[in-house]
């Protein structure tokens, strides 16, 4: 199982009728690989991040997920495949506020038949077993209502709704950038451990260049893009 | 689907201040709708069929609809009265089936009594052509014998045997009561859903007895059933042209046409103010589902990380706003029903308007089907809004 | 087959039998009465109920003849609508059809043979009276000879429209 989980090759995307914001000639990212992707804002990682997850499609070029060509989709099916194969983990704002904890991390269940049945013996336990394993349990966990957990909690929520139903790749754009250390740390070790026991490829934008030694690599965004955006023109 | 639609009403209840608010406003607008609409069906059945089978009523020199209203209806007075020879020479016409005179003026603790001869209940026709029944006892034999309508006998308990006085005038409060002459309930009329149902009838001679004549008492009006119908306009126009004294002769349906095309103007500029209410509820809809655009961003962005498409978003937007309009719709129509059924014995003892009840019909249903119609037009803009933002907002929500 | 072609024959030859005849005021009134002189002035109308014999009777020489032929016949004429009654909903179900307007109101009636007696059992929407209608139906003739007149004409009425200008 030595297939690619991402490979992308002249990659060019630019808003609109905008300058480039990627130009980018080659990555592959391996399977069960954890990558973390460093660079400053503006840089277009959360550009690359809307490619690679099928949001937005590619301007030029080939990105290959899995071994599917997402250029080559329309985008209802680049939606659909992200539904089945992606878990998705953003900086803040991950939570839909009117669900309760345990209905947002069942959420890939509902848009995406094939998470919903990888889940054994069944969604519910999978989510409950995904809320243990990071440090959710209590007694009515499952059925708090969002705005009443901490940042720390809200992000492991939705590590967990990323990681139901095991799918093959999980992204996660500065997860970590509003915790502190000691959250942090131990958020990284548990989403590192279940992707582990999945068997996911990671792929984790953070600016912070401290995290560095618990990934497999690290890549610069500017190693890979030959675009160069100033801090200032983002 | 079934997954968006549970996610709108999450949604909605999330938000269930301003939804109840919103929800409310389309409920009252849809209740006017309704409520005009119930008011002018039932105010003309009621009209309709409140005399049936009279070819001509005859009284002083008046407008057709008012002398419809006060003879027929017991709503306003007559300016004056008639004189009997030409109730007498109707009576006699060899053309003329049948008369019945009316005196009106008297009252019963707020009810209208009616002087008649004991013709009315053999002649009186309402509906289609539905005579007057009694439920219990007969028209009056005796002088002092009074017949009572369903309602009047109801309202006060009475029954064949109890004994009533009349007032003067048609106050609530009589402070004339004759005291010397009461009367005696012989009889009880079944129900009609007509003014009969709110009147004390008494013959003629015992009113005049009251007021002290010595001839009959002041005739208000008569009606007049003609033997062939050919002779119908003919006879109308000559009391109308009647030099000896100043009389009105109407059909009773030209009357009653003319009635409702003085309320038809009336009748449709109220329906068509209730229709921009509701337009305003809409709007107000609109405007809530639109404010909370912004915050919903992100909360879309969640979704479609999850693997929902645009058009999902677009749905799920759609789906609330025709929720909410049809909670409000569905809300409003029962609200009308609700109020026009409490209301029921207030108009028909101010306004003689008997509203049979009925429950939610086709009309409703067009009305709930037209809001929920026209709330998913007005859900198209932010719908849209919605799904253009889903497809140019990529993963990084720039609120 | 055979059968369907002999229900289609029927219907056509049924179509052309009923096919209503659009008639006009005139043809109330028999060929024979249309060509008398003129006559003279009526008395007035006040007479009708006191005359000084009694209530005289107004009407002319020929004003009760009526025309035979349109008798069972399927017609279809237009008139201006007295309505006499209602049914619940408010639509009319008898009437009185005449040549002009006013009728019933500040001109003097037409004559018993330019009245129609009109029932229409489902009922007839009457927005507006100054309006004329056109009634389709089978016409009744009748002359019953009495001094006071004879309901001369009834329509028993299938159908309305609204007359166009």
């Amino acid at each position: 199982m030595n297939e690619a989980a991402l490979e992308i090759s002249d990659l060019r995307f630019a808003y609109g009728a905008g300058s480039p914001v990627l130009d980018i000639p080659r990555l592959i990212v391996k399977r069960g690989e954890r990558v973390l992707l460093r660079g400053p804002s503006g840089s277009g990682k959360s550009t690359l991040l809307g490619i690679v997850s099928g949001v937005l499609a590619p301007g030029g070029g080939h990105v290959k997920l899995l071994g599917s060509d997402l250029g080559a989709m329309p985008a209802a099916s680049r939606d659909a495949f992200r539904g089945d194969h992606v878990g998705l983990i953003f900086q803040m704002f991950n939570l839909l506020p009117y669900l309760t904890v345990l209905e947002n991390i069942l959420l890939p269940a509902r848009f995406s038949a094939c998470r919903r049945d990888r889940c054994s013996p069944n969604p519910v336990s999978e989510g409950r077993r995904l809320m243990t394993a990071l440090g959710l349990s209590g007694a009515d966990e499952a059925t708090r209502r969002v705005v009443n957990l901490s940042i720390g909690q809200q992000q492991r929520v939705a590590a967990a709704r990323a990681l139901l139903g095991r799918p093959e790749l999980v992204i996660a754009d500065e997860p970590t950038s509003a915790l502190d250390s000691d959250l942090r740390d131990s958020f990284l070790q548990l989403l590192m451990a279940e992707c582990n026991a999945a068997r996911a490829t990671l792929l984790f934008v953070s600016h912070d260049t401290s995290l560095g030694p618990r990934f497999d690599r690290q890549l610069a965004i500017h190693d890979i893009n030959r675009v160069r955006t100033d801090e200032a023109s983002a | 689907m079934k997954p968006l639609a549970s996610l709108a009403v999450r949604s909605i209840w999330n938000r269930r201040g301003t939804a109840t608010l919103t929800v409310f406003a389309l409920a009252v607008s849809v209740m006017l709708l309704t409520g005009v609409e119930l008011l002018r069906t039932g105010a003309k059945e009621s009209f309709a069929r409140t005399i049936s089978g009279t070819d001509l009523i005859v009284g002083a020199r008046s407008g057709p609809v008012n002398l419809l209203l006060y003879s027929v209806f017991r709503i306003g007075e007559p300016i004056s009265n008639l004189s009997w020879d030409s109730y007498r020479l109707v009576e006699n016409h060899p053309a003329v089936a049948w008369t019945v005179p009316i005196a009106l003026g008297d009252s019963h603790r707020g009810y209208r009594v009616l002087g008649t001869s004991d013709d009315y209940f053999s002649h009186y026709r309402y509906g289609e052509r539905r005579p007057l029944e009694f439920s219990e006892g007969h028209a009056f034999a005796d002088e002092q014998d009074a017949v009572l309508g369903a309602e009047v006998a109801h309202a006060f308990g009475y029954s064949i045997g109890t004994d009533i006085l009349l007032s003067h005038g048609i106050g609530e409060v009589g402070f004339h009561e004759h005291e010397e002459h009461g009367f005696h309930v012989v009889g009880i009329l079944a129900p009609t859903g007509t003014p009969v149902d709110r009147t004390v009838h008494v013959s003629l001679e015992a009113l005049a007895e009251i007021h002290g004549s010595e001839e009959m008492a002041g005739l208000t009006a008569f009606l007049v059933g003609m033997k062939s119908k050919d002779s119908v306009l003919v006879m109308q126009r000559a009391l109308n042209e009647y030099r000896q004294e100043a009389l009105t002769a109407v059909i009773p349906g030209v009357a009653l046409q003319q009635l409702w095309q003085v309320v038809g103007v009336a009748d449709r500029a109220l329906f068509l103010v209730a229709a921009l209410v509701v337009l305003a509820g809409l709007i107000g809809m609109l405007a809530m589902i639109l404010a909370s655009m912004g915050e919903r961003r992100r909360e879309m962005a969640v979704l479609r990380a999850v693997g929902a498409r645009p058009v999902h978003v677009f749905l799920l937007l759609l789906i609330e706003a025709v929720l909410l309009a049809a909670t409000g719709a569905v809300a409003g129509i029962l609200a009308a029903h609700f109020a026009l059924a409490g209301a029921a014995s207030w108009l028909a003892s101010r306004y003689g308007m008997f509203l049979s009840p009925q429950g939610p019909g086709l009309f409703d249903l067009l009305v709930a089907a037209a809001v929920i119609l026209a709330a998913a037009l007005a859900g198209l803009l932010p719908a849209w809004l919605a799904y253009r933002n889903a497809l140019t907002d990529g993963l990084a929500v720039r609120t | 087959m055979r059968l369907f072609a002999l229900l289609l024959a029927m219907g056509f030859a049924t179509a052309a039998v009923s096919a209503p005849k659009t008639i006009d005021w005139m043809d109330l009134i028999p060929a024979e009465a249309r060509n008398r002189p003129p006559p003279p002035p009526p008395p007035t109308i006040h007479d009708f109920l006191m005359g000084e014999e009694g209530p005289a009777p107004l009407l002319q020489p020929g004003d009760l003849d009526v025309n035979r032929e349109l008798d069972g016949v399927e017609i279809r004429i237009p008139g201006y609508v007295v309505p006499l009654e209602l049914d619940p909903s408010g639509l009319v179900t008898e009437l009185f059809l005449v040549p002009y307007f006013g009728a019933c109101i500040h001109v003097p009636p037409p004559p018993p043979n330019q009245i129609v007696f009109v029932r229409i059992e489902r009922g007839m929407k009457v927005d507006s009276m100054y309006g004329a209608y056109w009634l389709t139906g089978r016409l009744s003739v009748k002359s019953r000879q009495t001094h006071l007149g004879a309901a001369a004409y009834t329509l028993v009425a299938t159908n309305y429209e609204e007359y166009d200008y």
